[in-house]
Order: structure tokens, then C-alpha cells, then sequence
């Protein structure tokens, strides 16, 4: 298995498979727009790629957020 | 990619060249002060935080082909500390009005010096967002006017303004609460070509005042070109006077009514009532500060208000 940042290759993969649905299909997108917090929107998140064959847990989604958030903090210091 | 509802909302810089993260606006309006306040509000929404994508400048050029956004109106540059947030404010206080202020990937990609990559970032913030506006104006982050003539190329047709106030004002304003441009090192040497044992020899004071001074020289060396030259001392009436005019924005008298309603609160404190500060501000410079000022800004400041003088009478 590889890894990447200590997540499953196949994981990341099938994150960005399913993040590229949430851009093009605006139903699908709707849908998860409607969660008010980061429980409901990961479990829904991970039901809804597990019925397209898509496999990926909390523990990968939690980072993926967390690294999207320090990336806009850590702007200034980007530029 | 159907990139309609994301917005561009940082730049990171690679070795393969510019990286855009992109979140989800939808038809959220940009009534903040400025862009990266509406990001920062959305950003932080569960959907953003895990949807935010990454994507190559080559997408935002497929986006700009595939859907181009409204085509600038009107550009807003400045020194910085002078009143453009109002005029930025005042605009914004129209419905059919898009206004874009301080946009962090904007005045990012201007820095690159690439006129395809400035044009893409123009089209991809110039989206409608509720779908009513029909104008679309910029106002760029002060540092940005170094970058002028590659906007006036960019946009050879398009008006635009520069928006200045007395420098012993500005600088006060500085040295009591610098913008990041005010600090050395943060975004470069400001403009400033001295090296940089040079630059970090300097005072707060002179480096500051020098930075403005830079602003300052490269709007009067464009203004003998085109572009409207509008003093502090003009608002808030001269948005719906000289600037409307120059935008060519023929305005109702309601609509001039809701830009005096905005004028009255705090541009970037918009729950606060403005409160003139012209004199707390001569009053409260340190004499170092008053003297580099008046030493590095005040000639160029001259020069600005001999162009609008002219301007204004006609003069060519």
C-alpha cells in the first residue's frame, strides 16, 4: 500500500473521484451544501461515495479538511 | 469543469507554477469590505472545508473560455489609507453593482506580470452573483498600483481612478497600525528598488513614507496618461459626482440616496458611524514621521493635485 501524508493512496484517489462529482453535479452538491456541521457532513459524505463505490473514512476526510484550513490561514506567509 | 459557484479564493506558488484553491460562493453577494472577508466567512463552512479544490492557472484560462465573467466597468487604485474603501463601498451599494475589493488572488496573479493570467483572474471574479448586476468594478490592494501600466494594458479601455489623501495623514495612519505592505519583508521591499540592506537601514518612518512615495510616482506617471485623479478631500460626494462620471454611471437620485446612507458608517467597520479623523490624525504623527512625509510624499502629492486641478478645469 502507498501512502500519502499517512493516508491510503486508494483513499486520497477516491476522495478526488468524489470531490470532482461534488463540482460537476450540482444535485449531489445541494445536498451535502445542506449539512450544518463537520458529523453530519462526513458521515453523509461517506455514504453517498461508499453507493459509488468510493471508500474513504473520517479519519481522511478530517484531514483533508483540517489541510484546507491551515492552507488559508497560512496564506500571508505563502505569498 | 463547471466552475459556476466557485470562486477563486487563494494563490499558492509552485515550482510548476501559480496553484488556485477554490471554494464555494454560490450566490453569496460580496458585501463585506473586502473579497478575502466574504472568503474568510465561507471558507470555514463544513462543505468549504473539505470541498476547497486545487486546481492549475491552465483551468482558470479554461474557465474564462468557457465562461467569462463580466467585463470591468471601472478600476480603483490607490495609496492605501485614503478613503477607497468608501468609494469601494459606495459602489457596492447598488444592486447592479459587482464590486471586487482587495481580492487576494487578483492582486496576487497581477504580481506575476502576465496579462492572459490577470485577465483570467478578472473574468473569474466577475461572475454575477445574485444575478442583477450589470457593472463590475476592482479595487485593487494598493501595492498593486505599482502594477498599473500592466492593467492599463490589460484593459486599455476601461477607466479607472486613483484614490489619494494628504501623505501626512496616510503615513500617520501607518505608523500607528502599518498594513501588511508597510512591513518590511512581508510582500517584498514595497515597490522599493534599493537593496535590501539598504531598505532594512531605514526607519519605519522613511521606509513607509518611501513605499507610499513609490504608489504615488508610478498613478502620477500613468494619471499624465488617463485615469481620474480623486483626492480624500472629494468624498463622499465626489463618488456620486467625478467618479460616476468618469464610470460613466448615470445615477438616480435614490440610488445616490443609498450611497450617502453607506458614506455615514465606517468603510471597513460598517456597524460603526464614521467619524472625521483629519485632525487626530496631524495631531497624533510623531515629528519624524510628519518630516519624512512631508519630505518623500508631499512633492508627489503636489503633483497629484496639480493633475486633478487641471483636470478639473478642463485643462488637458
Amino acid at each position: 500500500m502507498i501512502y500519502w501524508f499517512g493516508t491510503p493512496m486508494d483513499s486520497k484517489a477516491d476522495f478526488e473521484r468524489f470531490r470532482a462529482m461534488v463540482v460537476s453535479e450540482p444535485v449531489l452538491r445541494e445536498r451535502l451544501l445542506e449539512c450544518r456541521s463537520d458529523a453530519e457532513l462526513f458521515s453523509l459524505v461517506i455514504a453517498l461515495a461508499r453507493d459509488r463505490g468510493l471508500i474513504f473514512d473520517e479519519t481522511d476526510l478530517s484531514r483533508i479538511a483540517n489541510q484546507n484550513r491551515r492552507r488559508w490561514l497560512e496564506r500571508w506567509t505563502l505569498a | 469543469m463547471n466552475l459556476a459557484g466557485w470562486v477563486p479564493a487563494q494563490i499558492e506558488w509552485t515550482a510548476s507554477g501559480p496553484v488556485i484553491s477554490w471554494c464555494w460562493l454560490g450566490e453569496t453577494p460580496l458585501t463585506d469590505p473586502f473579497y478575502d472577508n466574504t472568503i474568510d466567512r465561507v471558507i470555514g463552512t463544513p462543505f468549504n472545508r473539505l470541498f476547497t479544490h486545487r486546481t492549475g492557472i491552465d483551468a482558470l484560462g479554461r474557465w474564462h473560455a468557457e465562461s467569462p465573467g463580466l467585463e470591468p466597468s471601472g478600476l480603483i487604485f490607490h495609496m492605501s489609507r485614503c478613503g477607497s474603501t468608501l468609494v469601494s463601498r459606495m459602489l457596492a451599494a447598488l444592486p447592479d453593482h459587482l464590486v471586487v475589493s482587495e481580492a487576494g488572488p487578483l492582486d496576487g496573479i497581477a504580481k506575476a506580470g502576465r496579462m492572459d493570467w490577470l485577465r483570467w483572474m478578472v473574468s473569474a471574479l466577475g461572475h454575477r452573483r445574485t444575478g442583477r448586476e450589470s457593472r463590475y468594478f476592482i479595487k485593487f490592494d494598493s501595492s498593486t498600483t505599482l502594477h498599473l501600466p500592466l492593467v492599463r494594458q490589460a484593459y486599455p479601455d476601461v477607466p479607472w481612478i486613483f484614490v489619494y489623501r494628504d501623505p501626512v495623514e496616510v503615513l500617520a495612519s501607518h505608523m500607528n497600525d502599518p498594513s501588511a505592505a508597510m512591513m518590511r519583508g512581508v510582500i517584498g521591499r514595497g515597490g522599493l528598488d534599493l537593496p535590501a540592506g539598504e531598505v532594512l537601514a531605514m526607519t519605519d518612518a522613511e521606509y513607509r513614507a518611501r513605499v507610499l512615495a513609490r504608489l504615488c510616482e508610478t498613478a502620477v506617471h500613468e494619471l499624465r496618461q488617463s485615469g481620474l485623479p480623486l483626492n480624500y478631500v472629494q468624498l463622499p460626494d465626489g463618488v456620486w459626482g467625478e467618479v460616476a462620471a468618469h464610470f460613466g454611471i448615470r445615477l438616480a437620485e435614490a440610488e445616490i440616496g443609498a450611497m450617502k446612507t453607506v458614506a455615514q458608517f465606517h468603510a471597513k467597520h460598517p456597524k460603526s458611524r464614521f467619524q472625521p479623523d483629519e485632525e487626530c490624525k496631524r495631531s497624533g504623527i510623531a515629528p519624524e514621521a510628519r518630516k519624512a512625509a512631508e519630505r518623500l510624499v508631499r512633492p508627489l502629492y503636489n503633483d497629484l493635485e496639480t493633475l486633478r486641478l487641471r483636470r478639473s478645469a478642463g485643462v488637458p
